[in-house]
Formats: structure tokens, sequence, C-alpha cells
């Protein structure tokens, strides 16, 4: 694509342009486990800490940097603000607190995933989202003992490069992530 | 493949689901129409729309392929063919046997699975099957007859007694009246003729199918277009502050022009000065840079002056484009919440079915009438008014309308009459009207509930009008039961009522006279949209609050607040207001020494539910406009807050909810605030009760309970909320629900049982949760006693509390 701008730097153009094959040849390479989508789930992966989570991606609504957040008074602390996308109002969770991972600053600027199942639509702060992955279903790996608690409960899987699927229709379905109290 | 074809299937319920409720209902309604004896024609009409929803019914239910919903359709039509021929008489058996039919039905589509259909169909087919059924059941036809003609006698008296005056329906259709026909022959038309002049416009509008050119649109899709057009709001802001920067640029590049012109004379006289020829001595090598300065700022002028032009052109295309974008954007949301306005019809159509079901299980006899069905009011304020109006109508027949008896005494026609009217009274206001003629409000007793709650003074009370009076009954302390009946629950309700009007925007007054009837009044605006708020900054962070409930704003000095036992006080024309920071409610960090370092403290008097509290804040900035915003499904309702809104700056802010947050501050300092200064001091002390539950209604019946028993009630709201008051204050004993946020009844009774001063501290729970394991484990941890609240009564309540204290 960006052949014709190469080539204005007139000195090195064939360097570069055999750069940009290697490169190009090398994203070509198929995945090998790239499947058929029969057998495989479509997942935005993001990262949470040293860490990378996946939600599937027809679950996610939108992706979005994230911006100036107003703080609500009275909320449990796991509620990190509200945002304005577009004229709706939309809540933002802190999904390291939830899932009980330890506090981080991400260096990069923050994501927002808006999320949604049914009539439930909230935002996820992640600290980088690294893109749309096909996913083999044979290679997710379910029980996995040694995570417990909140991971476990909204939990639809392991793979075997160390990806952690989260569930979000259990996730968004959980009563206690719901806030609705009177005075 | 057969997992696509099941989804199809289930799609294809749902929206069958959807059109058979528009049936049932249309249907419904209609029979309620019918059997109301309506004359020869609208009765024509009623069975004419009615079979044809049937009919639609039957074959949508055989796409769907649900057989038994097909065969009582059928079934249905069968009979309703009949009605029509003339070949029966839409008698009350048989009136009454479509009905339950088409309740059948109903519970047939929404529950999905087949009900024993054998009954209803028998029960049909042996009215299609025997056209002497007629005769048989003609005794009590004529009956009914009877009992219709004299009630309507007595309809007319009770029409000139009632205090409603009903507002002619709408404008340009004549009322079609939907008179009493009777179905004796004899009694025909001597009762028509006489319905005809008296009852004037019942539901206005019988059943006639709107056949209007019309789509049918997801409301999801309709929210979506709304947040958008309501994002216009902002780029229209936008848009008039751009003009109004480039003004105010405009006029700074003025005030420079005109420094420019007076200093130019003097710039004249350099340059001559400096061209000159004893210059070229005096000056030197330097003249040549004072020419070349002399050059610039001349030169500057000119392209000033360009600039200006090119300035001046675009602040007028700016203006124009603000104020083409303002009106465009004004014209869209307009025509937008034109299209999200319903006829209030959709609302009112549950009542005559409601009514019914209600004055057959009371064994009272009501006559209802609806009016004003074409109003048009937004969709999203339809749906909250609902639940209100039920209330409203509820109340009107349970402690409203007199039992038939007890009216002949009073001298009232038999038959109670409820009316709900919706009225357009300006273009953006509608009312609604709910009357009956039945027992009205004792104001005495409302009186008498409300000094017992000291929530006003005898002279208070003295200076308060029987309106205002009446109005009382909107507070959520007074006790139900001292008013007018039995039955508690009223006075919660209505304060539930009044809340959520308020929060629509709206208000809500009541007027009644003790025996002829109560009329409570609803205003709401005809679309959400925007109202006015307050914009607040507590700590940094900046709130909305709706205007509505401001009473006024002030700056006090700040060595004019007292206190009174502890607590903050400041003097508002003569009345002591409990002063409360905002930021402690809103759990807000603010530095203290800024809030020291002023002279004045920014007060905002903040007023709902009849309750009055001043709130600090850190500065008033201004009122404005503000487009309510949910903050969706995730924060369904969030303490103190109603709803956010997005300022022109595009920042988000909150709406605060000011019954809330007077709640919390009631909490913060304790109960009957207000009043505690006036209120006698107790010689002798009552035994303090702390009641924690999480739910509020809850919380208000314990505490109505307890009160009216003559403890002194504190509440919680949760475990965590208990153990700080428990903390801070005595009690004699502490009554706690189980399933609680944060802390739960259990846990909060180990903690007490755990704390060496508290450890005798008498505990009852009170839960729904009835297992044995549960009660174990309350014992366990000490409670006791543990009252189910399924067989939860007063009585046992109050003698378990008083055994304990």
């Amino acid at each position: 694509m960006d052949k014709s701008e190469n080539n204005k730097g007139a000195t090195n153009s064939s360097e570069k342009n055999a750069i940009l094959k290697q490169r190009a040849l090398a994203l070509a390479v198929p995945k090998e486990k790239a499947q058929t989508e029969s057998q495989s789930i479509q997942v935005l992966v993001f990262t949470l800490g040293t860490e990378r989570y996946g939600v599937q991606s027809e679950t996610v609504r939108e992706v979005c940097p994230m911006r100036q957040v107003t703080r609500v008074p009275c909320v449990p602390p796991f509620v990190i603000g509200i945002i304005n996308i577009r004229g709706k109002i939309f809540s933002i969770l802190d999904i390291k607190r939830l899932l009980n991972l330890p506090e981080s600053r991400s260096q990069n600027q923050e994501k927002v995933i808006i999320i949604g199942f049914e009539d439930i639509e909230l935002g996820i702060l992640a600290d980088d989202v690294c893109g749309v992955q096909q996913i083999s279903v044979s290679d997710i790996q379910q029980d996995v003992p040694t995570i417990r608690g909140l991971t476990n409960k909204y939990l639809l899987g392991i793979t075997s490069d160390r990806l952690t699927i989260l569930n979000v229709a259990i996730f968004l379905s959980d009563q206690s992530i719901i806030v609705d109290e009177t005075v | 493949m057969d997992n696509k074809e099941d989804e199809f299937l289930t799609r294809l319920k749902n929206t069958f689901k959807i059109e058979a409720d528009e049936h049932v209902q249309t249907i419904s309604s209609g029979l309620l129409e019918l059997e109301k004896n309506p004359g020869l024609q609208e009765k024509g009409q009623i069975l004419e729309t009615i079979y044809r929803e049937a009919h639609s019914l039957k074959g949508a239910a055989r796409a769907v392929s649900l057989r038994d919903v097909e065969k009582v359709c059928q079934a249905i039509e069968t009979v309703l063919s009949m009605l029509k021929k003339d070949e029966i008489q839409p008698e009350p058996l048989t009136v009454e046997a479509l009905m339950d039919s088409i309740e059948g039905v109903a519970a047939m589509i929404s529950s999905n699975e087949p009900i024993p259909t054998g009954e209803l169909l028998q029960r049909l087919s042996k009215i299609s099957s025997s056209p002497k059924g007629n005769h048989y059941e003609l005794e009590v036809v004529v009956d009914s007859a009877q009992s219709n003609e004299t009630s309507t006698e007595e309809r007319e008296i009770n029409k000139t007694k009632t205090p409603v005056s009903v507002p002619e329906p709408f404008e340009g259709q004549s009322p079609k009246p939907l008179q009493q026909d009777s179905l004796n022959v004899s009694a025909h038309s001597q009762a028509e003729s006489r319905a005809h002049s008296l009852v004037s416009a019942q539901h206005n509008e019988p059943r006639r199918a709107v056949q209007s050119e019309t789509i049918r649109i997801k409301t999801s899709k309709l929210d979506a277009l709304l947040y958008q057009v309501e994002e216009m709001v902002s780029i229209k802001m936008a848009s008039n502050q751009r003009a109004s920067d480039l003004r105010k640029l405009k006029s700074s590049l003025d005030s420079q022009k005109k420094q420019w012109l007076k200093i130019y004379p003097e710039v004249r006289m350099l340059r001559n000065l400096v061209e000159s020829e004893e210059a070229r001595a005096t000056f030197g090598p330097s003249r040549s840079y004072l020419m070349k300065m002399i050059d610039f700022l001349e030169s500057n002028e000119i392209t000033i002056k360009g600039m200006e032009a090119r300035l001046k052109n675009i602040n007028v295309m700016a203006e124009n484009d603000s104020r083409q974008a303002a009106s465009m954007v004004n014209d869209l949301l307009d025509d937008m919440k034109n299209v999200l306005m319903l006829p209030s019809s959709t609302l009112l159509e549950i009542f005559p079915r409601l009514v019914r079901d209600l004055a057959r299980d009371q064994a009272k006899k009501i006559k209802l009438t609806v009016e004003g069905g074409n109003t048009e009011i937004d969709r999203r304020i339809l749906e909250d008014m609902k639940d209100p109006l039920i209330h409203l109508v509820r109340n009107s027949i349970d402690h409203g309308i007199e039992q038939p008896s007890l009216r002949t005494q009073v001298g009232k026609t038999q038959e109670g009459s409820l009316t709900i009217s919706i009225s357009q009274v300006s273009a953006k206001k509608v009312e609604i009207v709910v009357a009956d003629d039945g027992a009205g409000i004792d104001i005495q007793k409302v009186k008498q509930a409300a000094l017992m709650k000291s929530l006003v003074t005898e002279q208070e009370l003295k200076s308060l009008d029987p309106k205002e009076t009446t109005s009382l009954i909107f507070r959520s302390e007074i006790s139900t039961s001292p008013i007018i009946t039995d039955l508690s629950g009223r006075g919660l309700g209505l304060a539930i009522v009044r809340e959520k009007v308020e929060k629509l925007g709206g208000m809500v007054t009541v007027e009644s006279n003790l025996g002829i009837g109560t009329v409570f009044r609803i205003q709401l605006p005809v679309t959400l949209a925007t109202f006015r708020g307050t914009l607040v900054q507590v700590g940094n962070e900046l709130f909305v609050v709706p205007t509505s409930n401001v009473i006024r704003v002030a700056r006090v000095k700040r060595d004019s607040i007292g206190t009174v036992e502890n607590r903050d006080t400041i003097t508002m024309n003569g009345r002591i207001l409990p002063l409360v920071r905002l930021a402690d409610i809103l759990d807000i960090q603010t530095d203290p020494m800024m809030d020291k370092r002023s002279e004045f403290v920014t007060v905002l008097i903040l007023g709902a539910s009849g309750q009055t509290i001043a709130f600090s804040v850190n500065a008033i900035l201004n009122e404005q406009e503000v487009l309510v915003k949910s903050l969706g499904r995730q924060l369904s309702r969030v303490r103190n807050v109603s709803a956010g809104t997005v300022l022109g700056s595009g920042q988000v802010a909150l709406i605060l909810n000011v019954s809330d947050l007077i709640r919390s501050a009631m909490l913060i300092s304790g109960t009957g605030l207000i009043t505690h200064m006036e209120k006698p001091e107790d010689i002798e002390r009552c035994k303090s009760i702390l009641v924690v539950e999480d739910s509020i209604t809850s919380r208000m019946l314990l505490k109505n309970i307890l009160e009216s028993a003559g403890f002194e009630v504190k509440t919680a709201v949760d475990g965590i909320d208990a153990w700080s008051v428990l903390e801070t204050a005595n009690f004699d004993l502490v009554v706690s629900d189980v399933e609680m946020p944060r802390m739960d009844g259990f846990e909060l009774t180990a903690k007490i049982r755990s704390q060496e001063n508290l450890k005798n501290l008498p505990v009852v729970i009170v839960t729904s949760l009835e297992s044995r394991e549960d009660r174990e484990r309350g014992i366990d941890v000490g409670a006791n006693a543990y009252i189910v609240k399924s067989g939860f009564e007063q009585n046992n309540l109050l003698s378990v509390v008083k055994r304990l204290v």
C-alpha cells in the first residue's frame, strides 16, 4: 500500500521494499489454529495487568479509548463511574477489582469495552485491547482447578496459550453487579 | 438446521405473543363494554371489532400451531357470530363465559403450556348450541335490567353530588354515549332515553380500531434514534458557543483597532520625522530600522483590516449556522418527542378490567368512567405512571367507595362511581384526575395521625387550610391505619405516588370532602425531555438538582449557624432548618480548610415530600435546561441519584434525587430532624429500638408498627450501617432483617454478641427465610427471636418485642 511513499525516499527504497515484502509474507501466513467458523469462536482479546483476557465478540458492542469519567457517589467501589458515548450513558466497571486482580495502572491509554447481554449494557476498563482472535472450541479448556473465586464464576474457559475467556452472559446476569439501593 | 428451525419458531412465537396480547386486550375491553349494556348501534360496533380480533387471533394461533388456542378462539368466534346475528343476546352469563375463555387463551399463550380447555369449550358450545338458554336465563336478565334501571336513576342524583368536574372529552369529537341498554325490552326504551341524557361519555372511543397508516417499530430502535437526536443538542450548544467565541474575538480585534486609531497620528508623525532630512543625521544607521518598523506597522494594519473583514464574514456565517442548527435541532427533537408519544388509552385500557375484578372481590358496585384516551403523552411517562395510577385506583376502591349497603344508608347510589380522566391543560401539560364518590378522607384523623407522629405542631396545624391538611397524607410517616379505614399501606403508597410524580417533573394534589368523595389530581409534563436544573459544585464535582425542588438558595454567615443537639441548623424566615453538608451525604472528600476559609456558607434549601432541609455546597453555578438520561440497567437505582445528564461541555453530571437526599440527611442526623426542636422533652425516656432493614417498604412498615406502639425507632439500611449507629447510641433492642447488602443480619447479630457492652442487647430477626437451617443459624449466632415474615403479624412482633425489652 505504502509503496509509492517508500519510493520517494529514493536512497534505500529497494531495501525498504524487501522488508515490507517480508513483513507482508509473515502476516499472510494463515494462523495454524485458524479454523472454520463452526468449530471456533471469535474473541476480543484485551489485557488486564500482565494477563490476557477475552470476551466473545458478539457480546462486544463497542471499544473506545477511556475518556473523562464522572464519578458516581453511593455506589460500590467496583463502579468506576459513568461516561457518555453518543448521547447514551454507560457505567464503567473495574473488572480487575471484580476478578480480584492486583491494582495496576496501564502505561497506555486505557480502553473501554462496552459489552452487552439481553437488556444490560455496560463498559469494562481494559489496560489495552489486542484485537480479535479466532479460537478453536477444542482448544478451550473449561475446568482449571487452580482458578477459583470470581474468575471461575465468570469463566468460559482457558486456551492453551493462557488466554482467559470470560463468559459475558453469566457476568452480566450476575445480580451482585447490579446496583439497586434505596435510602 | 434443526436448530435454525427451532430458533425461527421461537422467534415466531415471541412475535405471536406480542400480537396476541393486543388481540386479547382489545377483545376483553370489548367484552367489558358489552357488559355495560351498550346501545344497539354501539353493540354492533363492539361485536364487529371483537369478532374480527378473535378471528385474527385464531389465524395467528394456527400459524404457530397452537391448536388449543385455535380451538377456543373458534368456539369464541361461533358465539360472537351468533351474537352478531342477534340469535342470542349478550347476557351476563354469556359475556362471563367469553371473558373466562379469553382469559384462558391469554393464560395459554403466556404460559406456553397446554391448559385444559374442555370446560371452556363446553360452556361456549352450550351457549351456541342452545338458543333456548336465552329463555332459561330470562329471569336473571330481568332482574339485572331492573337494578340497572334503578341505578341509572340514582346516578342522576349521584352525578350532581360528585365534586368532580368532568372535563368534556376530546374536542372536535362529539362524545359517543354508551347508553345503558337494558336487555329487557320493556325497560329498554325508558332506560335508554334516560341514560342517553345522563351518562355522557364513558369510554368515548368504543373500540373502533383506528386503522391509520402505521408501521411497527421496535421501541429500542426509536430510543436509539432519540439518543442521537438528543446528542445533537450538545452540537447545538457547541455551535452556539463557537459563535459567541467568534463574537468575542471580533470585539477584541475592535478594541485593538481603536488603539491603533489612537496611536496612528503618532505613527504618521514618526514616519514624517524619520523621513525628513535632519533625521539622517540624528538617527544615523538606526534610521533604516525605524523605517522598517514603521513599514511593518502600517502593513500590519492592512493585514488586520483584511482579517477583520474575513472574521466579520465568518462571524455572521457562524451565527447563521448556529441559529439554523438550533432551530433544526429543536424541530427534530420536538418531532422525535412526538414520535414517542402514545395515546393515553394504552395506559387506561387496563383499568376497566382491574376495577371490575377489584370491585367483584370486595363485593362493591362500581361504575368506572374513563376519559381522554386520545390525549398523547410520552411513552416513558405513561409507563412510569402505570403503578401510581393503579395505586390510586386501588385506594379508591379499597378505602374510598363504601359497601353498597352502607352507601344506601348514607343516601348515595348503591353503585359507586370512579372516574379516571386525562386531559390536556396546556401545550406542555396534562392532568390526570382520579375521582371517586366514596367516603372521603377524614381530616380530623389525618390531623391526629400527623400530631401523633410529630410531623406538625398544633400551631402549625391551625395555620393549615383543609387542603394543606389533606395533603399530609402524602407524608410517608403518617401512619396509615388511623386514616379512613383499617387497611394499612395507604400512607406509604401515597408517598411513593408522590415521589414518582415528582420525579417526572409533575405534582399531585388531593381534595376530599368527608362523605362525598376524593379527587386526586396529577399534573404532568407531556414529554420527559428537559427540565430546569440547578448546577451545584460539591468538592470538585458537579451535580444537578431539579429546580422544582429548590426552595431557595442563600449565603449564610458561618457564625450564624447554630447547633441543636450537636446538629447544625440555620434560621430561614424565622424557621429553624437543619443544615447538612451535601458532601457528607454523597461521600465526597472535600478540603476542610477550604470550607472554613470563607466567611459565608452557600446553602441550597431543598424540599421534597413535605420536608425541608438546608444543604451546604461549595458553589451554586447556574440554572439551566437539562436532559434526563438513564444510567442504564447496571445502575438500576443508586442512592441519592436519580439520573444523569450531559452538560453543554460534553461532561456528564448526575442529577440528584432530592427525596433520597432528604431521607439520607434524616438518617445521618437521626429521625424527626425538623421537629425535634419544637418537640417537648419526653420526661420518661421511652424504649428505643433500632430497625435494620434494606427494603424501604419493610423498614417503614416496621418503623410504623413499632412507633405506634410507643417505641422510639431509629433505622439503618444494612449491618454495617447498623453497627455504626450502635456505636454512637444506646438501644434497648435491635430488629433486623437477614438478607442485606454488605453485612447480613446473622453477621450483625454475631458481631453484637461478640462485643462486651452489647452482648446482652436483645436481637429479633425478621426474615422471609423460612428454612429450619436459617432458624437454627439465627439461634446459633445468638438472636433472641426469629420471626418469619410470611407469618409476620403486627401483634406477634409487638408481643415478642415487649417481652424482650
